[in-house]
This record gives structure tokens, C-alpha cells and sequence, in this order.
């Protein structure tokens, strides 16, 4: 399972006499929490409007503890080109959410042909919108990375990539999802090309064709899940009235039985997606190639899953020790009344402390979340990537384009791309 | 004495081997041959990062992209405690009087979209939506609004108070105040069995009151009254706006927040608290078209005064909220407003007709 997968290539030069330099990575995860501690109080404190300074200070954190060959990265944006990135799309995307809310409102109920239109054009700029954010916030950040003084810099064209994320797409949805492990690489593909250090590009070698053994669990569990659901409405109906006396009447105990597969399936595809994920990662970092320097990735899958599953851990005990202790408050509340009556003041108040307590608890997850695991998939990520025959590499030029001079407020507003 | 030192150029990912000293306000970098590679000014010297001043230490050439890095067992000291500007940043960046400034302009700016633009706009769309299109709207959220009434009631009783005779009483009033209001649209009146003590307008001439209402009513001009006042409301077409602009609040929060508290739900959340309900002026412009239209029926409108004074005491943000600030006007003052442009003295109904409509949903 943690072998490392072979891309689909035929070497000229025999990798083993060639000289291996492995990245390191110095962060550590106290001094990580504490920034990401006084982050999180800042940006609750501002309503969100610090974020965009919180996610500068964490990306020049990682930044500068990715070292290769002695050096570290450094990330050289700033929380101000996030926040007038941010204020430019507020300003086209306001208006333009003001218009769909308007037609929504005109449309005549009578056509509820148009309504579903009106729908489909929303999902459809949705996601037009999210490629170009993503593409977009890939060439910030390039353009605000350096190694040894040098930027890197991402060329090709964001309606290029578009054009070929919406074919893949169509593609994708065609085959129930089958070619998804062919989608993401050929996307990553042209991302790959078109990113570069200085003057020297980078280029992606590796056919998807290595990762459809890892993607077959979860389109077959994925192709499963949809059976389920035609079963699930073909005997109950898809109203909610109906599939609530469906509940009540189960006396073949066929709605408990699919509910169980339901529930079984989601967590069964949960684990295979994220075996995947891992696996198309390691794909994606070991086809990495420039000049003649070779990128080769082990991103561990067993510790990554257990790291994300003691998260998952976590989350859940702290909410339902909250949960249990509410609900004997209440119980006791309830028992030193007579007549079995919840006295109102009483009754508040407690609620409302499980209530403060509960969304605390909310808030926390995000940060518990990216201290324990994705600070693993980080460290990870970096500590397993080796670069056999570097040496090209130190002979990449400046050159002038400094990229956009604001960034990712399309990405912002979307929510794509983590910090 | 030189210091050995990494140097990047800016111009290749080199790293050259150097040794560097200070001589008088500059740094002089030379390679190991002692060919000179570059001269900074000292005060030009910055921290790569601010944030990072811990071995090895990276330094900039403010302005440039050239690098030094210090060896890991050199803390810097040497350069420094020369160096005047080691965290300032390069000229054109954004210093932060400018930025305190921006955001200031900006929270004037969101506060101005809530109070201004976003009553203005959705004023504006109001009037371009034409009538028929708005009874529509109507129409179809009363069915959905039944649809959830019916939802939390669960004692077996049909929902809508189907009383022929009541009804066409509630009618024969309404569409008078309508017509004297000169109303866009016809009034319909639907009794709800609901044990609220509340009644609702619905875009497009829709209103809706809970029988709770009628339960509550000490006599029937109280309730023409509310509903004079709900018809109000319909020919301002206040629904229409108030759903308009409380879609633009939604927006407008969950796109300045962020995900931070898991974006889009909150600012639903967040500007049904803002923006919840009929602001003040639309409140009294209503008590005012209401009270108008009663005296020109001659009735009294006491009745709704003392009506909207109670439901004021009811209402958790008064007493909270100082009154300018909270979207509905204090009880009290609306009380005096009414009493004072009261005029007429008639009463709205015959106790017979009254004990009808008092008793439909019975």
C-alpha cells in the first residue's frame, strides 16, 4: 500500500548513479499553534478581516522551513495584496449576486423549466469561477515565492485552463467518473508546465493510467452509493412526507437496512477517496521534472491516515462530551421540578451555556484540524520529496515579471485553497 | 575580520560562497577569491522575514532580489547592530496609516451599503417589479408559508379558518381600507390557526393572521385595526423590499466574513438579525396610511394603539437596544403617534358580526 507508484516513462539514464537531494522541513508544531492561536483570536476578533493577513504569516511559516539544498523558500506577499485582491472581486461579485438574486425573483413560477436553468447557469458559473480562482491563486503564489532570491512564476492562460477543466468535466460526469484520476492529471499537467523558477519550466511526465487501480475502490463504492440512492427513492418515494411514514410503517426493516448501507458506504468511500488522494499526490509530486532534475515523492499513506483519524477523533469526543454533559444538566434540571416541568430560567440558561459551549467547540475544529493533520501532510509532503540530479536547477535566471500585483480575492471569496 | 557567508545574486539560483565585512555604512561581499560581488548600503539591509530573526539569519538588499544567509552558529550580531532598518519595509509597499485609513473607508463604506444602499437599491427594484409579477411572488410564498405552518402543527384541524361568513366580513373591510389606500393590488386575508399572536404581509396583497390574534382581540377594532395597518404595509409593497434587501445583506455579510464562521450560512443568519423586519420609518409611514384610512371609515383607531403598545413590551430587543437602533419602533411612541392622528369614533363591527370572526377558528 506505501509503495511508491512507477510513472509511466522509460528512463534513459539510470536513476541510482544519479545524485538524490531530499527537502527538509524545519517547522515545529508548538511554535506553529501559537501562530496559528493568535490567528484565529485575531480574525474572530476582526470579523474575518484579518484573514488575509493570518494566511500570510502562515504561508511565510512553511515557506521558510521548506529548505532545499541549504536554502530555504520564502514567501514574499503580502496580507495587503490579499485584502485589495479581496476588495476587487467584492466589487464584481457583489453586484453580480445581486443580479442572479433579481432574476430569481422575476422568474415566473408557472415556468419551473426556467428556474431549473436559472439553477444550472448558476452551478455552471460556479464552477467556471472556481477554476479561474484556482488558477489565478496558483500564479500569486507563485509569483510570491523565491528560492535563493529567485521567483517563481506561473505562464499559460487561465481561460486555457478553463476551457480544458470544463472538456475533463464533461468527460468525468460521461463516465460516472472514471476518468477522474485522468482529469486531475491532465490539469495538473498543464499547471505543471506552466509553472516555472526564473527562466526554467517545469514539465510533468506520468500517464493517469498508474492511478486508476487506486481510484477503482471508490468509483465502484461511488457507482454502489447511487444504487443505494435509486433504491432508496424507488421504494419511498421523494417526498419527505412520504419517506417520513416510510420510517414510522417500517416493518420489513428495509429503510433501517438502507440507511445502514448508506451510512456504511459514506465511510467506506471516505477512506478509499482519501487512500486515493494520498496516492495521487505522491503521482503528482514524482512526475515533477526540470531540465534534467527528477522529482520523486513517499508520501506515507498508514500516518497520514491515522493522523487525520485522531483528528476525526478528537472533534468528535469533545462534541459529544458536550453533548452528554447538556443533555444530564437538562435531566437534572428536569428531575428537581415538580411536575415534571422545565422551569424557564433555568432551562435558559443552561441552554444557553451548551449553545456558547457548542460553537466554541465549532470554532475549534478548524484549528485542531490544521495543527494536527494538515501540518502532518505538510511536514510530510516536504520530508518525502527528493530530487535526483538538482544541479539544473541552480542555473535557473531571474527573470523581470514580478506576476499580479494583487491576489486570490476570487479564491478568497470561493473558499478554495486552504491558507 | 570577514565573515563567511551565502550569496544569492537575485539574478541565478547560485549560491556562492562569500565572505563579507563591514566597511563604514557598507556591507562589502567578496568571493573566496577576494574578487568583490556586491557592496550593500547598511541602512538598505532588511530581514528577509520580519518574522524569522533566529540562525541561520537570511538578510535582503532592500529594493533588490539578492540574498545573503549567515552560517547556522553566527546569531548576526557583527551586522546588526550596524543596521538601522532591518524591518522596514521596501518604498511603494503600503505603510499603516494608510492601511488604518482604508479601513476605516471601508467600515464606513459596509455601513454605508447597509444603511443607504441597500434600501435605496432594493427601493429602486421594488418599483420596477411590475405588479402582477409581485402578486405572484405572493401567491406562491403564502402557499410555501402554509405549507410550514401546516408542518409545526400536528392536532389534526384543518389549517386555514374556512368560515364563509367571517370571511366575507374580514373581505368587505379589507378591500375598503385597500381601496381608500389606493392599493396595486386586491387583498386577500387568510386566517391561520395558530395559537401566535401575530399577523404576517406577504409581498403582493397576501395577508395572513394567526388566530391567536382573534383569540387575544378585545373587541374587533383592534383587529381591523392590524389589518389596516398589514394593508398599510401591502401598498408600500414593504414585503417585496425588505426580502429584496435582506438578500443583499445575506450577500454582502457571508462575502465579508469569509469562511471563518463557515461563511454563506451565517450571513443568512446575521442579516435576518440586521436586517429583521420593516425599519422604523416603514413601521410608522404605515401607522400613518393605517390611521388615515380608518379616519376616513370613521373608525377609531385607539384600539391598535394600545395593540402595538403591548406587543412592543413583548418585543426581547427593547429595553436592549437603544430605540433609534432597533428596527421596530418602541411600542410607546408608535402608541402616541396613533393616538394623537386618531379621529374617528365608529367601531369596526356589530358584536354579532364580531363574535363571528372572534369565533372562526373555533
Amino acid at each position: 500500500m506505501d509503495q511508491a507508484p512507477e510513472n509511466q516513462f522509460k528512463t534513459v539514464q539510470d536513476p541510482t548513479n544519479a545524485e538524490s537531494h531530499a527537502f527538509a522541513f524545519n517547522g515545529t508544531r508548538p511554535a506553529f499553534a501559537k501562530l496559528l492561536a493568535i490567528n484565529s483570536v485575531l480574525t474572530l476578533l476582526t470579523i474575518g478581516i484579518y484573514r488575509f493577513w493570518a494566511k500570510t504569516k502562515i504561508r511565510r511559516f512553511f515557506w521558510r522551513n521548506v529548505t532545499f539544498l541549504d536554502d530555504p523558500l520564502e514567501y514574499t506577499g503580502t496580507g495587503g495584496e490579499l485584502f485589495v485582491g479581496f476588495l476587487i472581486v467584492i466589487a464584481v461579485l457583489f453586484p453580480l449576486g445581486l443580479i442572479y438574486s433579481a432574476i430569481g425573483a422575476v422568474v415566473p413560477p408557472e415556468h419551473p423549466e426556467l428556474e431549473i436553468a436559472l439553477e444550472v447557469a448558476y452551478y455552471i458559473v460556479l464552477f467556471a469561477l472556481l477554476q479561474i480562482g484556482f488558477y489565478r491563486m496558483w500564479r500569486y503564489r507563485m509569483s510570491r515565492t523565491t528560492w535563493r532570491g529567485v521567483r517563481f512564476g506561473l505562464d499559460g492562460s487561465t481561460w486555457a485552463y478553463l476551457k480544458l477543466s470544463a472538456g475533463w468535466s464533461v468527460v468525468s460526469a460521461l463516465t460516472l467518473g472514471a476518468a477522474y484520476p485522468w482529469m486531475k492529471i491532465d490539469l495538473w499537467r498543464y499547471q505543471i508546465r506552466h509553472t516555472r523558477l526564473g527562466d526554467q519550466a517545469f514539465r510533468f511526465e506520468g500517464d493517469a493510467k498508474a492511478l486508476f487501480a487506486a481510484w477503482s475502490p471508490v468509483f465502484v463504492i461511488g457507482l454502489l452509493y447511487i444504487a443505494t440512492f435509486i433504491t432508496f427513492f424507488y421504494n419511498f418515494g421523494i417526498d419527505s412526507a412520504d419517506i417520513a411514514r416510510a420510517l414510522r410503517e417500517d416493518q420489513t426493516g428495509l429503510f433501517k437496512t438502507i440507511v445502514f448501507v448508506f451510512v456504511g458506504l459514506g465511510l467506506l468511500s471516505a477512506i478509499a477517496y482519501f487512500h486515493y488522494a494520498i496516492r495521487q499526490a505522491r503521482f503528482q509530486i514524482s512526475g515533477i521534472r526540470l531540465g534534467g532534475a527528477r522529482f520523486h515523492s513517499g508520501l506515507p499513506f498508514k500516518r497520514l491516515f491515522w493522523f487525520a483519524a485522531l483528528t476525526v477523533l478528537i472533534v468528535v469526543l469533545a462534541l459529544a462530551a458536550v453533548s452528554g454533559t447538556f443533555g444530564l444538566a437538562v435531566y437534572n434540571d428536569i428531575s428537581e421540578l415538580p411536575g415534571g416541568r422545565l422551569q424557564a430560567s433555568a432551562a435558559s440558561a443552561v441552554v444557553g451555556l451548551y449553545v456558547i459551549v457548542f460553537v466554541m467547540l465549532l470554532l475549534i475544529t478548524p484549528f485542531i484540524w490544521t495543527l494536527v493533520f494538515k501540518f502532518e501532510l505538510i511536514k510530510q509532503t516536504v520530508k518525502t520529496t527528493t530530487v535526483t540530479d538538482p544541479h539544473v536547477i541552480e542555473g535557473a535566471a531571474q527573470i523581470a515579471d514580478r506576476g499580479p500585483r494583487t491576489g486570490e480575492g476570487l479564491a478568497d471569496a470561493l473558499d478554495i485553497g486552504g491558507f | 575580520m570577514p565573515h563567511a557567508i551565502a550569496y544569492n545574486d537575485g539574478k541565478t539560483a547560485q549560491r556562492h560562497k562569500a565572505a563579507a565585512r563591514i566597511d563604514a555604512d557598507t556591507l562589502v561581499i567578496a568571493n573566496e577569491a577576494g574578487g568583490e560581488l556586491a557592496r550593500w548600503a547598511l541602512s538598505d539591509i532588511r530581514y528577509a522575514d520580519p518574522a524569522h530573526r533566529t540562525p541561520p539569519l537570511r538578510f535582503r538588499n532592500a529594493g533588490t532580489d539578492a540574498r545573503i544567509t549567515l552560517p547556522t552558529d553566527d546569531d548576526g550580531t557583527w551586522l546588526t547592530v550596524h543596521c538601522a532598518n532591518l524591518t522596514r519595509r521596501d518604498a511603494g509597499a503600503v505603510k499603516w496609516p494608510t492601511w488604518v485609513a482604508a479601513g476605516i473607508l471601508a467600515l464606513a463604506s459596509i455601513t454605508g451599503i447597509f444603511i443607504y444602499l441597500l434600501p435605496a437599491a432594493s427601493s429602486a427594484i421594488v418599483r420596477i417589479v411590475p405588479a402582477a409579477l409581485e402578486q405572484r411572488i405572493g401567491a406562491e410564498a403564502r402557499d410555501h408559508l402554509l405549507k410550514i405552518f401546516g408542518q409545526l402543527r400536528s392536532d389534526g384541524t384543518p389549517l386555514v379558518c374556512n368560515h364563509p361568513d367571517a370571511q366575507a366580513i374580514l373581505d368587505t373591510r379589507a378591500n375598503e381600507l385597500a381601496t381608500l389606500m389606493e392599493s396595486p393590488f386586491p387583498v386577500r386575508v387568510t386566517v391561520v390557526r395558530f395559537p401566535v399572536v401575530n399577523a404576517l404581509t406577504l409581498p403582493g396583497g397576501e395577508v395572513i393572521l394567526l388566530s391567536g390574534l382573534l383569540d387575544k382581540a378585545e373587541n374587533a377594532d383592534a383587529v381591523i385595526g392590524v389589518l389596516a395597518h398589514e394593508i398599510a404595509h401591502v401598498v408600500r409593497r414593504d414585503p417585496l423590499q425588505v426580502s429584496i434587501k435582506q438578500t443583499g445583506a445575506a450577500l454582502m455579510i457571508s462575502l465579508v466574513v469569509g469562511d471563518v464562521f463557515g461563511g454563506a450560512a451565517l450571513g443568512g443568519l446575521a442579516s435576518g438579525l440586521i436586517e429583521n423586519g420593516y425599519s422604523r420609518d416603514a413601521e410608522a409611514a404605515s401607522d400613518f396610511l393605517a390611521v388615515t384610512a380608518l379616519n376616513q371609515l370613521g373608525l377609531t383607531a385607539l384600539p391598535l394603539a394600545d395593540f402595538v403598545a403591548a406587543m412592543g413590551k413583548e418585543d426581547p430587543m427593547a429595553g436592549v437596544v437603544p430605540s433609534f437602533l432597533n428596527t421596530h419602533p418602541g411600542g410607546d411612541e408608535r402608541r402616541r403617534d396613533i393616538t394623537r392622528l386618531s379621529q374617528g369614533m365608529g367601531r369596526a363591527m356589530s358584536s354579532y358580526a364580531w363574535n363571528t370572526v372572534k369565533n372562526m377558528c373555533r
